[in-house]
């Protein structure tokens, strides 16, 4: 069982969160300026590493929030934000 | 346990199926960890949510004793489908992405094996492929147990 850190309501026991995806780059502004292949790579590729990965979560049984943590798959161990990440 | 139920039951909404083995245990499956992992072990919170998932189908559940648990990596693609496909690389197959209910390895052994042999697919995996995503094409399966 993961403790996560929701930046409005502290420590609460992962249960009360869903797990959104893997953090993907920032939506393209304007998807139809794009290749179709651009676009279906920000779609549907993802790293899916092996170790420190960012993800976004939802404080869904709480306030509702959405946050970024970063995590490692491999141990599940949370880790402390990168800088420059919120 | 004497022969209780001679079906699978697999209930996607709860993410939950269950068995009888010809030994008469009972065969559990539920979903995958909520997150991304290569941890390769049980994990509580899905375990739990399984188990009363279990029970709130067959109440009278409750009174039998665990005897062992499975944990482990399973793959699945975006489309919670599995792929069998060629490549873009010359003589690499492959045939991945069997998770969840997807119970269907013979027809997909076949289908395999027919594109192998004849290095186009067989008509039931023609949507399958790999390249299916380049064109969003996803197989969205219904009887996919975790999908949810």
């Amino acid at each position: 069982m993961m403790i996560l850190d929701c930046p409005w309501c502290g420590k609460r026991p992962e249960t009360e969160f869903h797990c959104g995806a893997e953090a993907a780059p920032p939506r393209p502004r304007d998807p139809g300026q794009l290749s179709d292949e651009a676009w279906v790579d920000w779609l549907t590729n993802r790293r899916n590493p092996r170790g420190p990965m960012e993800e976004r979560w939802w404080h869904q049984r709480g306030c509702g929030l959405w946050f970024t943590i970063r995590r490692d798959t491999a141990t599940h161990e949370l880790l402390p934000p990168e800088d420059g990440a919120s | 346990m004497k022969p209780i139920i001679d079906v699978i039951v697999n209930c996607p909404d709860v993410g939950m199926y269950v068995m009888q083995s010809d030994k008469g245990e009972l065969v559990i499956g539920g979903g995958t960890d909520p997150t991304q992992s290569f941890r390769q072990a049980g994990y509580f919170p899905v375990f739990e949510d399984t188990v009363a998932s279990l029970l709130e189908i067959f109440p009278r559940f409750r009174s039998l004793k665990m005897l062992r648990q499975w944990g482990g990596a399973i793959e699945f693609a975006y489309d919670a489908s599995p792929i069998i496909s060629d490549t873009p690389i010359p003589n690499l197959y492959i045939s991945c992405g069997w998770w969840g209910g997807f119970k269907a390895i013979p027809a997909g052994g076949l289908t395999f094996a027919h594109t192998i042999a004849t290095g186009t697919p067989h008509p039931l995996n023609e949507s399958y492929r790999l390249d299916r995503f380049r064109g969003l094409k996803f197989v969205l399966e219904a009887g996919t147990v975790t999908a949810r």
